[in-house]
């Protein structure tokens, strides 16, 4: 098993965020917290599902 | 003929279903790889969590929505509110006439004589301070909860159409399955009648001639269509078509939703609760005296609202919190969910009264949805958005009748 990868490094918020939360309720991990914006906490895997649902586009990923 | 429907919101999906009940052949595109826009729901932790909307339709089977679901086919059912509606204070009192004192009645027929004959038609702060406590309370509650503004942001006359609205078709209804079987419904009728959802299909541009859209050129596809139906509101058509025509930034009505699982009921009926103590939640309901499956076994879905007037988000969503514990104090109870709405992703894309109605200057495009509502609360202002939107441009092949 190799180390647990970082993932905040890779996941972005961007201030399009409004806070509706959709990330949060697809999220299969639990990973996503949100009060007025979106957070990515320790338990996100990277899936990319909330990019993939988010109304805003406002979910990257960071590049380098 | 070939229809383009751009957004499978509400809005969006309503028209494509009327019209393909009616013959038409219709596309609709969706950015998203959802469809339902704020008016759908996601399983999260065993609850049907809304994107949106708070699985309610504010005037239930007789409004325009009910109607026009009805019309299109959809056996969705909606239990009407019982109560409709009750005001918190000290105690509980059921929204009746009786509930509000005779000098603040006879205020209401004062400016509704004033209206008519003088046309004197001011923002409803004017008159707010002329009421008694319970009825301004109300008022600031009502409009808190229904439209997310406050009394300063809505004249008489359009409170005046919402009023008459109320009494003609009464108050609020919760469709069994929430607002997600209602669209599931919608996109069935759709499919079965030939036409297609396109997820994850963002339409690009409107390729135009003159004052004609020609064609659509999406993700995926550049395709020719007869007719165009935009659920984007006026601003984003506009752009996608290169024209930008109608700009209303910061029109938007903003709000914060909060989902509450709790072991016992806490309103305990299928109505509107507006806790008038509070300056920051406007009203609650507990969908789950309607329909348990929206919750796991042993618990209530209960939802606050909470219009937002200040751009500080985070500080309201502390002030919504703490109110909220008051009000929950002594009950069994978890906040699941806490959603904001606002700008892109608000809760009305336009302040109820601002609406500009469904024309373009496109002859062939048209804008249904939260930007093009008409006179009404919510999702049964789009519904009449929709109708009058067929009514006038396609009354000989649809056949709508809506309050």
């Amino acid at each position: 098993m190799g180390a647990k990868i970082n993932t905040k490094r890779i996941i972005k918020i961007t201030d399009r965020c409004v806070g509706c939360a959709v990330c949060m309720l697809v999220c299969p991990f639990d990973g996503v917290d949100v009060l007025g914006s979106a957070e990515i906490n320790e338990r996100c895997n990277a899936c990319m599902k909330c990019l993939m649902y988010c109304p805003n586009s406002a979910i990257e990923v960071k590049e380098g | 003929m070939r229809v383009a429907v751009i957004g499978a919101g509400l809005g969006g999906l309503l028209t494509a279903s009327l019209l393909s009940e009616s013959g038409y052949t219709v596309d609709v595109y969706e950015k998203l790889n959802f469809y339902g826009g704020r008016f759908t729901s996601f399983e999260y932790r065993g609850f049907q969590i809304s994107t949106g909307a708070l699985h309610m339709i504010p005037h239930g089977k007789r409004g325009p929505l009910g109607k026009l679901l009805k019309s299109v086919g959809s056996d969705v059912e909606i239990i009407d509110s019982k109560p409709e509606g009750e005001i918190l204070l000290n105690d509980r009192i059921e929204v009746r006439s009786s509930a509000f004192p005779l000098k603040s009645k006879f205020k209401f027929f004062k400016w509704l004589l004033k209206y008519r004959v003088l046309r004197i038609d001011p923002y409803m702060d004017a008159y707010e301070k002329e009421l008694d406590d319970v009825s301004a309370g109300f008022l600031r509650s009502f409009l808190g909860w229904s439209l997310s503004i406050s009394p300063s942001q809505i004249k008489f006359s359009k409170l005046l159409a919402i009023y008459n609205r109320v009494v003609e078709c009464g108050g609020p209804g919760i469709p069994v399955g929430g607002c997600k079987a209602v669209v599931d419904d919608l996109v069935e009728i759709i499919k079965s009648n030939g036409g297609s959802i396109r997820l994850r299909n963002p339409v690009i541009r409107l390729i135009t001639n003159g004052n004609t859209i020609k064609k659509l050129e999406s993700q995926k596809d550049v395709a020719e269509y007869d007719l165009f139906i935009s659920n984007l509101g006026h601003k984003l058509t506009g752009r996608l078509a290169g024209r930008e025509y109608f700009e209303h930034n910061g029109c938007e009505s903003k709000g914060v939703k909060y989902s509450i699982s709790i072991s016992k009921p806490f309103i305990g009926n299928t109505g509107v609760l507006f806790p008038l103590n509070c300056s920051r939640i406007s009203g609650m309901n507990e969908v789950t005296n309607a329909d348990p499956s929206l919750a796991p076994k042993g618990k209530h879905l209960l939802m606050a609202h909470q219009p937002l007037f200040t751009d500080n988000i985070r500080k309201e969503i502390e002030e919504g919190l703490k109110e909220l514990r008051t009000l929950l104090r002594g009950f069994d109870y978890e906040i699941i969910a806490v959603q904001s709405f606002h700008d892109d992703w608000p809760v009305n894309r336009i302040m109820s009264g601002l609406d500009r109605g469904y024309k373009t200057p496109f002859k062939n495009l048209f804008v249904v949805g939260d930007g093009a509502k008409g006179d009404d609360i919510e999702v049964d202002g789009i519904a009449l958005g929709v109708a009058k939107l067929l009514k006038e441009k396609f009354s000989e092949k649809v056949p709508v009748r809506v309050p």
